[in-house]
């Protein structure tokens, strides 16, 4: 390599990984580090004490420090788990929709799903604390017409998180859909003109055809819909304030009330590093579960 | 239509209508909540009140728009919101391009290794790096400023890639031949490189618009209650207390469709392109 | 007015005091503060027997009620002892028109906490003493079960008690709709009540926080507001900084002997704090019949109290009282797991 080349690499390379070093891996390493301190957010680093695995221990103790980290963490695994198989059917269902040529209005579809992909999340948290309001809102009203009681939506400890992970299915799915479109566009119709000639059913196709190859697909949006499940903060910060009875606390809202509203950086921090550290367990447990082993070939 | 299609295999004049339906009916819930945000800005105080809710507005009309604007400081607010997307945005799509066309273009040691250690960062929740981050941002004095919204966020590894997979795709002859009649690489960027993937400029401009239009978490943790610099999103969060004076239901559904207006009018214009760089990104990375 | 050395803060916030981030009051301005403020209210803005702060705005809690309810159950004075609340609670529930006779509060840390607590100090009883946390005393335990009594019998439903966004949502909505014949709220709402209910306003009165069977007189806890100044700013910048706070919170600055703050305050309809503020705006004050249930009971307010730990502590005990609110622990087991949890939690941040 020339020096001209060395220098031009270098200038092309330098903005963007220079402030994703200073801005994102940093903090990385600095999570990591503070977590075996005691520190208080609102000094500087240097005030940071170590304290070992003292942390990790009181996330797996039996004060509120623990109970509470726990409750956060099962609350957002029951989130991540509902909202990803929720999202993944939804999606090719959706998908599938979209796709065909048979029937008009898939474009139309797209843009409608879509759109909602695009709307603040707090807009969405706004309005659907009103649809679910349980005397003014729309959405028992409806359930009313068809004979359902009215439901407690976000004033139960029963219904709160499952109520959340509704509205974020609404705000996400459309996104989804068009990874499933783009999968979809990607199988060969040739497969599907030999599954007629065999006679092979739609629905058949559906599961010879369709769904293996769709494989690749669903892994990165169950990668994808995982990684986004875990950031839920808006709602919870919005509406539900993690309540009632911690029914809602999730972890982005816990680890950010603990770190920085209450100034504890070092637990935080660990509690980060927990986050992270499940999340790539759940990962490459994705990657080994659906990864595409080439067996069918 | 159906002179169109000479070869229907079998009569399917249910199933087109059962599909047709179907399809109408999940546009029409999907759209519903959106709907309904819009026809609350428009009803009257007492309307929003009502059991059992009033679906149709009795008498249209834009009060509460005009009463939104007093509560929160929606002009400052949109001016926020407006500098942090544009700012970040154009930073991304020009640091993407520039760190895109390396890893596209140039063989050099520890490439591959060094893009995968950006593209990991992509996968890793913002709230990971959050604590150290709003102390990192103190030291740089940027903290309770809008300067510490945007500065953090000038460059991302989604970006790279997306630039990366599209640049791929250019011909090398093209950026030879300008190597040989003397262009610097900035000007074969900008000049040749960028103008062929300008779909993928469009997607990224949509995408990192709408993401950092939209993001709540890091500009409520850095702005430390500094309301006059508050973005769009942070001000609609506060319309729901009391101490804004602002019970009114048609006003928070007011404040909410000023927000998602801009957000999804780009995306109305730019949504091509946003699939199509969905399906760059997810299929074939 | 606005400039980087003074920040305004919540009492509970002065953690920031560990941190070094507020610098102490200076003696001239400690002392005159001492003299012109209510004691309740100098001590919130203290942190060992140093002044950190200029204390402003004063919220304190009173039971509101809706007088065209109470008419139609047949009860003529609003209940001044536990005894005629829980009497009037059951009168006013009335599950076959989705009525309860007292609005309880969740999913929202202040609406939890306040309501307890002012029954509490109502009962003679306190959160914290002396930095220690006294949840296991019989006070606190009458009021664990007096929560326990309204949720068994059905005079309040947690499903009707839930907040959004901190200070809306179902709860409001309830007893704005008339849903609710009681609740325990803070002056600041009385706007919030004037625009969801319009004409329907006038059927809200306020009173004094019920006397529990320990307590003495109608009390409420108290949250006030105040002016800190920054302690990294420079001496000088700090200097002025505090002149200029002294004279917004002094006699000079407004009319009639009033503050400007406390000008500034009444315009927004929010209580000052300043003895000759609450003298000065006495007529203004005492011709709210809404403002009455909240200045009946100014003086015999207890401030909520001051620690290292505070918002975990507040968060701590508010996830307990919801537990209880929605029947997953009984009134002896929420005393046992508040009381533990503070400990712990005071303990620790005391470090």
């Amino acid at each position: 390599m020339t020096g001209s080349q060395t220098r031009s690499t270098i200038g092309m390379l330098a903005p963007a990984t220079g402030l994703i070093a200073i801005f994102v891996l940093v903090p990385m390493v600095l999570t990591i580090g503070l977590s075996f301190t005691q520190w208080s957010t609102q000094t500087g680093f240097e005030t940071a004490a170590f304290v070992g695995l003292a942390n990790f221990f009181d996330l797996l103790g039996s004060s509120s420090i623990g109970r509470d980290f726990r409750a956060a963490f099962g609350n957002t695994a029951i989130y991540t788990l509902l909202s990803v198989a929720l999202i993944l059917p939804l999606s090719v269902m959706l998908g599938l929709l979209v796709h065909q040529t048979f029937a008009p209005g898939g474009i139309l579809l797209r843009t409608v799903l879509f759109s909602t992909y695009m709307v603040p999340m707090i807009a969405v948290a706004l309005v659907w604390s009103k649809l679910y309001s349980p005397t003014e809102g729309p959405i028992n009203q409806m359930l009313g017409w068809i004979g359902i009681p009215p439901q407690t939506w976000l004033s139960s400890p029963r219904t709160a998180l499952v109520s959340i992970v509704i509205l974020n299915v609404w705000q996400q799915v459309g996104y989804f859909t068009v990874l499933a479109v783009a999968g979809l566009t990607q199988i060969p119709r040739s497969l599907y003109e030999a599954a007629l000639v065999d006679g092979a059913s739609a629905w058949m196709q559906f599961w010879k055809i369709t769904l293996p190859l769709l494989r690749n697909t669903l892994l990165f949006s169950a990668v994808i819909a995982v990684i986004n499940a875990v950031q839920v903060f808006e709602p919870v910060a919005l509406i539900t304030q993690g309540g009632p009875v911690n029914s809602t606390n999730v972890m982005t809202y816990h680890i950010r009330r603990v770190g920085i509203e209450r100034a504890q950086g070092g637990l935080g921090s660990a509690m980060a590093v927990t986050l992270m550290l499940s999340l790539i367990v759940v990962i490459v447990l994705l990657f080994t579960l659906l990864r595409d082993r080439g067996e069918q070939k | 239509m159906s002179a169109m299609r000479p070869y229907r295999r079998y009569p399917a004049t249910w199933r087109w209508t059962l599909v047709s339906l179907l399809i109408l009916a999940i546009a029409v819930a999907a759209a519903f909540p959106l709907v309904w945000m819009v026809l609350s800005s428009l009803k009257t105080p007492s309307e929003s009140m009502q059991v059992p809710p009033v679906w149709w507005p009795g008498s249209p009309n834009l009060n509460a728009y005009a009463e939104v604007a007093d509560v929160v400081n929606l002009g400052r607010s949109f001016i926020n919101s407006a500098f942090i997307a544009l700012v970040t945005t154009s930073a991304i799509v020009v640091t993407s391009l520039m760190a895109g066309y390396a890893f596209a273009k140039y063989r050099f040691k520890g490439r591959d290794w060094l893009f995968a250690l950006l593209i990991a960062t992509m996968f890793l929740p913002p709230i990971v790096t959050l604590i150290p981050l709003y102390r990192l941002t103190g030291y740089l004095g940027l903290n309770a400023s809008l300067l510490g919204v945007v500065v953090p966020n000038l460059a991302n590894a989604f970006g790279i890639f997306l630039m990366r997979q599209y640049i791929k795709g250019v011909p090398d002859d093209l950026i030879d031949a300008a190597r040989v009649d003397g262009a610097s690489e900035f000007m074969i960027l900008f000049k040749i490189v960028a103008p062929s993937v300008l779909p993928a400029i469009a997607a990224l401009t949509l995408f990192a618009f709408v993401y950092h239009w939209n993001s709540y978490l890091w500009p409520l943790t850095v702005l430390q209650g500094n309301t006059d610099q508050y973005p769009i999103v942070i001000s609609l969060s506060r319309l729901l207390s009391y101490n804004r004076g602002a019970m009114n239901t048609g006003l928070v559904m007011a404040g909410a469709t000023l927000a998602v207006l801009p957000p999804v009018i780009l995306f109305v214009f730019l949504q091509r392109f946003f699939v199509d760089s969905i399906v760059a990104t997810g299929v074939k990375g | 007015m606005r400039s980087n050395a003074t920040i305004a803060i919540y009492d509970t916030d002065l953690d920031l005091v560990r941190d070094s981030l507020v610098s102490a009051a200076p003696e001239a301005i400690a002392s005159d503060t001492t003299a012109n403020w209510p004691g309740g209210v100098v001590s919130a803005a203290s942190v060992g027997g140093s002044l950190y702060g200029i204390p402003n705005e004063i919220d304190v809690y009173a039971l509101n009620y809706n007088k065209r309810l109470f008419a139609e159950a047949g009860i003529a004075e609003p209940p001044k002892t536990w005894d005629e609340f829980l009497a009037a609670a059951e009168k006013l529930t009335d599950s076959s028109k989705g009525q309860q006779g007292f609005g309880l509060i969740n999913s929202w840390a202040a609406g939890v906490l306040h309501p307890f607590a002012s029954l509490l100090v109502s009962n003679g009883g306190d959160l914290i003493v002396d930095g220690k946390p006294v949840l296991d005393s019989q006070a606190a335990k009458e009021t664990f079960e007096l929560y326990e009594k309204l949720i068994t019998s059905g005079y309040s439903d947690p499903a009707m008690a839930t907040a959004d966004a901190n200070t809306t949502g179902p709860f409001l909505d309830n007893f704005v709709s008339g849903k609710t014949g009681m609740i325990i709220m803070a002056n600041w709402w009385e706007s919030a009540l004037k625009g969801g209910m319009g004409d329907a306003f006038a059927d809200i009165a306020t009173a004094p926080i019920p006397v529990g069977p320990s307590g003495d007189t109608a009390r409420s806890i108290s949250y006030s507001w105040m002016t800190v100044v920054n302690a990294q700013a420079a001496p000088e910048e700090r200097e002025a900084a505090w002149k200029f706070l002294s004279w917004l919170n002094g006699p000079d600055s407004g009319e009639n002997g009033a503050s400007a703050m406390g000008d500034i305050l009444m315009s927004m309809g929010i209580l000052p704090s300043r003895t000759s503020d609450v003298g000065a705006f006495g007529q203004r004050l005492s011709s709210d019949p809404f403002l009455l249930g909240y200045t009946q009971t100014l003086s015999d307010a207890k401030p909520f109290p001051v620690v290292l730990g505070g918002q975990e502590f507040s968060e701590s005990l508010q996830q307990t009282l919801e537990a209880l609110q929605f029947g997953q622990v009984t009134a002896a087991e929420a005393q046992a797991n508040a009381q533990a949890d503070a400990t712990e939690i005071l303990e620790r941040n005391a470090k």
